[in-house]
């Protein structure tokens, strides 16, 4: 069976009778330049003396097959009986060359603006994949501005245009719509989205450390803080032996645990208390005296060697008290007998660094 | 002696009150944070910035608390009152009812997303309302 038969007889009869006829009449009219280059035997070029005709022919377009269905091509024969030189010997009689169909269509285009009353119709209905292809055709033309090196001048222009526009409501950024869209298809393009991170805490990069100074100069607290918050949430981990989020009260419930250890209190040095209770013959007036404490205490303890002190106890015959130092923190805590077991101290005064890199001053 | 305890006890409240608020604060970075009544009373603050008038933050939030309280009354619904707020492009301002008397007051940063700070606010609240409760029930 010839298909190809078929498939023509099908085309033809699509469409309509008096348009091909209008077509015809009007490329009868109009001549193709064909250069060289634009002649294809298959994928390889068509087999022709360029040299014998100048380097192009001219055709009349009626001569050229296929312009409407948008597979453009020529006979052989066709083009031996204008140029009789171009062929060495004489092609088959039914070979056909192509020529591409942009070589073409752009030659011609005044025709095609408007020539069917159906098509021009046909132009109203308007589908997504129209726009897209609409849009990707303007980008095509415009196809200079698309390049890599284009974009990347003027992306952060459109990044803080982004950004200089904020949502009244949730403070998130809003944008034009063909600001945003003209943004993602760059973003798409030219390189993956950077995680979110990077635009709240900036990392400098070591090569260009001193650009990113201004921007990293604001954030570098934040950025310091939480990796000392981190630090000592990893310290108490490690010295209580969990993996559970640890806060003030929970330390203080760990502590409680401790052998010998009867009450106790995690307090700041302005009198708030982070966890604990008024357990174990711990008062409300023992808290309110420790910060005053503390701070004579560090006053006398200023002319002795070995820096501040961060571990006191206090006993009589009933029981005894320690108050552990770590910084802005204190840990006051209750313990039975008349001595404390091996390590405890240790632990406390570890316990309550580990505190202050949390909860003490971050500057 | 019995009254000095009640007064040791409400110190004691006050302390951990404040203890929350430093909680809520290092977890959330707010610029400062106050637990109010209705009656415009600030029953503990915290802030990170020394000049800062938090006291008029304080009137205003509870002003505003005591509104919704009066609307709450008024449209005969129930429920929490919660507030939020944008403050121009860099803050955010929470206002949690904790008690049927007082709220939680949150001063942030606009980076921290308003749910994650309601999230936060709500993981203290029991601790909160522990050391509320008993100063509610002894005015009662």
């Amino acid at each position: 069976m010839d298909f190809q038969r078929l498939f023509k007889r099908k085309e033809e009869d699509g469409l309509p009778q008096f348009a091909r006829d209008n077509t015809r009449e009007i490329l009868n009219e109009r001549e193709v330049l064909v250069r060289e280059g634009e002649l294809f035997d298959g994928q390889s070029p068509a087999p022709v003396l360029w040299r014998k005709v100048g380097g192009a022919i001219n055709v009349k377009a009626d001569k050229v097959l296929g312009i409407l269905e948008g597979r453009t091509r020529i006979k052989a024969a066709v083009l031996q009986e204008l140029y009789p030189g171009l062929f060495e010997k004489p092609p088959n009689p039914g070979t056909e060359f192509t020529i591409p169909l942009q070589a073409v269509v752009t030659q011609l285009q005044d025709v095609f603006a408007g020539i069917f009353p159906e098509e021009a119709t046909l132009e109203d209905f308007d589908t997504p994949f129209g726009q897209l292809a609409r849009e990707d055709e303007a980008r095509f033309k415009n196809g200079r501005a698309d390049r890599p090196g284009k974009i990347l001048s003027y992306e952060p222009t459109a990044i803080s245009k982004t950004f200089d526009k904020d949502n009244g409501e949730v403070g998130l950024p809003i944008t034009p719509k063909e600001i945003r869209s003209d943004l993602e298809s760059q973003m798409v393009r030219e390189e993956p989205p950077k995680p979110v991170i990077e635009k709240l805490c900036p990392v400098p990069e070591s090569s260009d450390a001193e650009s990113a100074g201004a921007v990293v100069s604001a954030d570098a607290p934040n950025i310091q803080t939480g990796k000392r918050r981190r630090e000592g949430h990893a310290h108490l981990q490690e010295l209580y032996l969990t993996d559970e989020t640890i806060d003030g009260s929970k330390v203080a419930s760990l502590i409680l645990q401790l052998p010998q250890v009867a009450g106790v209190v995690i307090m700041l040095s302005d009198g708030a208390v982070l966890g604990g209770g008024l357990s174990g013959g711990l008062s409300e007036g023992l808290l309110s005296r420790a910060p005053d404490f503390v701070k004579h205490l560090l006053g006398l303890s200023q002319g002795i060697q070995g820096g501040p002190p961060s571990f006191a106890t206090f006993s009589n015959d009933a029981f005894q008290v320690s108050l552990t130092i770590g910084g802005d923190v204190f840990i006051l805590s209750s313990h039975e007998g008349r001595r404390l077991p091996p390590g405890l101290r240790e632990r406390l005064v570890a316990t309550a660094r580990a505190l202050n890199m949390i909860y003490g001053p971050q500057s | 002696m019995a009254k000095c305890e009640k007064k040791e006890l409400q110190a004691w409240d006050s302390r951990s009150l404040l203890g929350c608020l430093y909680e809520f604060q290092r977890n959330t970075d707010a610029v400062c944070t106050l637990v109010v009544q209705d009656d415009a009373a600030i029953l503990a603050k915290v802030s990170t910035i020394s000049d800062f008038d938090i006291d008029t933050l304080g009137v205003f939030s509870s002003m505003m608390f005591a509104t919704a309280r009066i609307l709450v009354r008024e449209l005969g619904a129930h429920g929490e009152v919660l507030g939020r707020i944008t403050i121009g492009t860099d803050y955010q301002l929470l206002v949690m009812g904790i008690t049927a008397e007082a709220a939680l007051v949150a001063l942030c940063g606009a980076s921290l997303a308003i749910g994650l700070l309601e999230f936060q606010a709500r993981l203290l609240v029991p601790r909160m309302v522990d050391c509320l409760l008993r100063s509610t029930s002894e005015k009662r």
